[in-house]
């Protein structure tokens, strides 16, 4: 009876660790995109998005014009590289927040328009 | 002449409308300057079945438009047609490739606001005249043409509006056209995230010729359906206005197609 305890809460113990090794292993990223018109549009914005490889969970939503998802922190994505993404598809990046897996916050606000 | 001043009434009517409701989606059957990002591509077939003078026509065309950077797309559209007689007197059935169209198009103004966009584009378009001459009908031309124009837009997610202005230079000919579209959409469902929509569309064309002194307005009424990457859209072509038998002779138009974007 002992063991099977032991060995329970040294399960629900390796269980919690590894779930909030994977959660602390991303940043999220939000991104304020203007010039979203249409579902349809945004779809070219999902899709520029879909070309980092281990990008996940990503959301729009359209009302206000917010971009968020998720990226692992060892592949250090940064904000000039959201932006040019956001170039890409055609619309105008507002600002970038990053919420770093070690706790660190980025805001970029600052973004010049595209030449 | 009771008709026509329905028809107009009609038209006066959804041009109030749409200006009053809440609209946006692209257009179907007209231009949208709004381009979804570099390194995509469109792939497009629109089918219209058409009854133009005593002939009907089945159209079917393969569209693509490949965006190299944000703001450029280069596009080809190659249709097929079928087309029969009406009556007995005209000529046998026939069937064969349409003119081929190459089209390029280069956004030079973007105002981007939240959930608000302003566009405004340069459009050049060549048709290679490869198909069978169908008189009096934009369809087959005969000749090659040149065509110039600047296509505008402003969508929001409460309102849209696309429009064209365009001259079509008609080669070895004085049947030259002056091009004005405009184009309103309906969404009946709230703009939602990845897409799904219901939109109706509102669009007129119309084609002045200025050597003739001709001139011709036609609708479409369509409705589009899309999901993700996907649209499905139809409508009818209705000619509502046509000052000379030398223009554009179209009865009336059926449509159905669908879109994807890579």
């Amino acid at each position: 009876m002992k063991t099977i305890i032991i060995t329970m809460i040294l399960g629900v113990f390796m269980t919690t660790a590894s779930f909030s090794q994977t959660k602390s292993g991303t940043d999220n990223f939000e991104v304020r995109v203007d010039g979203m018109g249409c579902a349809f549009c945004a779809k070219g914005l999902e899709m520029r998005f879909q070309e980092l490889k281990q990008i996940e969970d990503i959301k729009i939503d359209l009302e206000s014009g917010t971009l968020t998802f998720s990226y692992p922190a060892t592949a250090l994505l940064t904000s000039d590289d959201v932006v040019k993404q956001v170039h890409s598809a055609g619309y105008t990046p507002v600002s970038v927040n990053v919420e770093r897996f070690n706790g660190k916050v980025e805001l970029v606000t600052d973004i010049p328009e595209l030449e | 002449m009771k008709y026509f001043l329905v028809r107009l009434g009609i038209l006066m009517f959804m041009t109030l409308f749409n200006i009053l409701a809440q609209a946006q989606g692209p257009p179907i059957t007209i231009d949208k300057p709004i381009m979804l990002g570099a390194k995509s591509l469109t792939l497009q077939s629109l089918s219209e079945y058409r009854e133009v003078g005593e002939r009907a026509y089945f159209v079917t065309p393969f569209k693509a438009f490949y965006l190299p950077t944000s703001n450029m797309s280069v596009g080809v559209r190659i249709p097929f047609i079928m087309g029969k007689s009406k009556t007995e007197t005209l000529t046998e059935p026939f069937s064969g490739l349409g003119d081929i169209q190459l089209s390029y198009k280069y956004q030079f103004l973007r105002k981007d606001q939240m959930g608000k966009t302003f566009r405004v584009s340069a459009k050049l378009m060549q048709n290679i005249a490869v198909g069978e001459t169908i008189s009096n009908s934009d369809l087959n031309f005969g000749q090659h043409q040149t065509y110039l124009g600047l296509v505008g837009g402003y969508e929001t997610l409460k309102h849209g509006i696309s429009s064209e202005l365009g001259y079509r230079l008609v080669h070895r000919s004085n049947r030259h056209m002056l091009h004005a579209n405009l184009g309103f959409g309906l969404p009946l469902l709230k703009p939602v995230y990845p897409s799904k929509q219901l939109n109706i569309m509102f669009e007129y064309s119309s084609v002045y010729m200025p050597q003739q002194d001709a001139f011709a307005l036609n609708y479409v009424q369509g409705v589009q359906f899309v999901k993700g990457a996907f649209i499905i859209e139809g409508g009818a072509r209705l000619p509502l206005v046509r000052s000379a038998v030398d223009i554009d002779q179209m009865n009336f138009g059926l449509l159905l197609g669908i879109r994807y974007l890579i």
